[in-house]
């Protein structure tokens, strides 16, 4: 069974691309470095069940509940974490 | 009447219609929770329903109904996934005929089955809930919908129950269409009726010998069969409680299931295969602390292939938490007679090792010593069933211990596919070679051992080489065991070859671990070769390697065969790795990745 990791709910965008780069790695039982931020995570394999899965596992580290549609309208790590950390300008993540 | 201590609910079965069923309770025990909706079981967070209120609710949808069409009227049911229950209980009421759909998703084929099946059910209006409104009215309004009423159930005053006056069905009336999953473009209603209800929630609860005490619940969608008809009617025909869960809320935490079973004390729990994977992969030392599954006594597993390891894998993790291996009930249904087949009481799962050479002769015996074996679950009785296990080619009724197609006939097979006589006839009106009949043809592939039933396969997706039966589900599993490297998800399946010759070509798909290793998939990728031809005497026109996801899979986990064979044939697959019989270039048509667009993630 994994062992989830803890991090301080800190939403800078420095702790939660590796954060979030970490986690679908494991997700998807792949080395993180085989994964890019700049592209879709669906390029990697990741899928919908395992989509939900990541979302929920974000949920858990930042303390509060998210659109389980969040992968589907930012797919790419740096987009799903510039929707996080709130620099893209009013756009609601809660779901 | 009460039979070994347990109310026998043999009685649900001969109420004069599922309105009946439901009234009754309201009638009897009015302030019961008929329904609780979970949004977080660890601080019990919910909305309940007693009986007496699902009944108003139900009464007040109802007369809505009953003042704008005609009995017998189809009625479109677009709700969030555990929302469908007042809405179906509202239609049965008025006397009309539920259509469950899922909610029209952002995909365009989403969207495409869920107006095909509005113009093919010739629906009158269309129910939801306040909170999907706006969705729903912008999807309804274009195409077949346009000039139809969508109401939101919950915004009816129950004040309008008064209206309601009890329509004139019976046992023979239509309560739903249940459209099968089918393909997009050729979506098939199964026609349930009153009667159909009834006797199937009978079945399920006497069968399985379902104490009247147990709560039932889960995440299950209820445009799915499983999620309506082996969840919530059981309860609700039964007057139990019925505890609900969105399957997004499963899918992002799945203890979050496993903590409902336990605080809400829900005996009864259906989900498919791959939930009971999910679960195991995912659930962490610490979420297993305080969890108590030792009430759990029907761990349902139904609506895809049943597999022994992973039942036994789920037993064994939450053991720890009080899960007892008797709980595991490996169930076998179809939407074409209502949901529930056959199953059997809580017992030590019961497990056959059939040998794997028989097997591909289309007999079922048990495999003795080092002989290569196969372990197929018991799926119980089927009690309430006349079956027979016929050759599908021949319709020959074939003896115990050999393996044919599940034919089935009884009070819980439905009537048909709603306007589709030809179809219905089919499907529903087979006559054995012997001139016994209407039998229902299930499309499942199994045998009778020691008197229980075990399904071996689908019958289309069976490959037939030189007249032997290939199940791909253990060339699947095969491969898997004797090569590390390849990923979860496989699909082997066959295409017709193109020149015309008799024997079909057999391909090979499979996830890997590591795409990036050139080198390694093709040595992968001849060893699989090798594989196939000692374990199965079989060569592979097409070995082909893909990545993590590569693989389809429908919502609930089922590998979709079928697809990835048309996405093979008609050259769409991206893949990693691609060795292909060079006689048979111009069947198997496959890019590698690196010519492929990128994709966008599947939605649930």
């Amino acid at each position: 069974m994994p062992n989830r990791m803890h991090v301080a709910p800190n939403l800078s965008a420095e702790l939660l691309t590796p954060w979030i780069l970490a986690q679908a790695a494991s997700l998807l039982q792949l080395e993180p470095e085989r994964l890019r931020a700049d592209r879709p995570l669906s390029d990697f394999g990741l899928d919908s069940v395992r989509g939900i899965a990541l979302i929920g596992d974000l949920e858990e580290l930042i303390g509060r509940d998210l659109d389980p549609d969040l992968l589907w309208d930012h797919p790419a790590v740096n987009d799903l974490v510039a929707v996080l950390t709130g620099a893209h300008n009013g756009e609601a993540a809660g779901g | 009447m009460t039979v070994g201590g347990m109310v026998s609910d043999a009685d649900i079965g001969d109420l004069p219609d599922a309105i009946t069923a439901v009234r009754r309770w309201a009638d009897r025990r009015p302030s019961a929770e008929a329904l609780i909706w979970v949004a977080d079981p660890e601080e019990q967070r919910d909305e309940r329903l007693t009986f007496a209120e699902l009944d108003l609710r139900a009464r007040a949808v109802a007369a809505w109904l009953q003042q704008r069409m005609p009995v017998g009227s189809r009625v479109l049911l677009l709700n969030s996934p555990v929302r469908f229950v007042v809405g179906f209980l509202g239609c049965l009421y008025a006397g009309m005929v539920a259509v469950p759909a899922p909610l029209p998703g952002r995909y365009q084929h989403e969207q495409r089955r869920v107006r095909t099946i509005a113009s093919d059910a010739q629906v009158s209006a269309v129910l939801t809930e306040t909170a999907q409104l706006g969705v729903v009215r912008e999807f309804a309004a274009n195409g077949p919908l346009a000039a139809v009423e969508v109401l939101a159930t919950d915004s009816i005053p129950d004040s309008d129950a008064t209206a309601w006056r009890l329509p004139g069905v019976n046992r023979n009336s239509l309560a739903l269409l249940q459209y099968t999953s089918g393909s997009t473009g050729d979506p098939k209603g199964v026609m349930v009726t009153h009667g159909n209800l009834l006797h199937n929630s009978a079945s399920l609860l006497k069968g399985l010998q379902i104490p009247a005490s147990i709560r039932f619940g889960g995440w299950a969608p209820q445009y799915h069969d499983m999620g309506l008809m082996a969840q919530v009617l059981p309860a609700l025909f039964g007057g139990s409680t019925c505890v609900l869960m969105d399957p997004t809320t499963f899918l992002k935490r799945p203890v979050a299931w496993l903590r409902m079973i336990d605080r809400y004390d829900i005996g009864w729990s259906p989900a498919p295969n791959f939930a009971y994977d999910y679960c195991v992969e995912r659930t962490t030392d610490e979420q297993m602390r305080g969890l108590d599954l030792s009430r759990w006594r029907y761990a349902a597993n139904g609506s895809e292939p049943v597999r022994v390891e992973t039942m036994r894998k789920f037993a064994e993790t939450f053991a720890e938490a009080g899960f007892s291996a008797t709980a595991c009930c490996p169930c076998y249904g179809l939407a074409e007679a209502t949901v529930f087949v056959s199953g059997a009481p809580p017992r030590a799962l019961s497990v056959t090792r059939f040998d794997a050479a028989e097997l591909v002769e289309h007999r079922a015996r048990p495999a003795h010593g080092a002989a290569a074996a196969r372990e197929l679950p018991s799926n119980g009785a089927a009690t309430t069933y006349d079956l027979r296990i016929v050759d599908p080619a021949t319709r020959d009724v074939l003896e115990p211990g050999q393996i044919g197609e599940i034919w089935l006939r009884g009070p819980s097979v439905a009537e048909g596919y709603w306007r589709q006589p030809g179809a219905t006839a089919a499907v529903f009106g087979a006559v054995t070679s012997q001139g016994d009949g209407a039998y229902l043809r299930t499309g499942d592939l199994g045998t009778v051992h020691d008197g229980e039933l075990y399904v071996t396969g689908r019958l289309k997706e069976v490959v037939i080489m030189r007249g032997r039966n290939l199940y791909p589900q253990d060339v699947e599993h095969e491969l898997r065991s004797q090569h590390k490297e390849l990923g979860a998800v496989g699909a082997v399946f066959s295409l017709p070859a193109s020149d015309g010759a008799a024997d079909d070509v057999l391909v090979a798909v499979h996830e890997v671990r590591n795409p990036r290793d050139q080198a390694g998939l093709a040595r992968l990728a001849a060893d699989m070769r090798r594989t196939l031809s000692q374990e199965f005497g079989v060569g592979a026109s097409g070995v082909i390697l893909v990545r993590r996801g590569g693989v389809r899979r429908t919502t609930s986990g089922k590998t979709e065969r079928t697809a990835m064979a048309e996405l093979v044939r008609s050259g769409q697959l991206a893949a990693e790795f691609v060795d292909v019989d060079p006689r048979y270039q111009d069947v198997v048509s496959v890019r590698t990745a690196s010519d492929a667009p990128s994709r966008r993630p599947e939605r649930v």
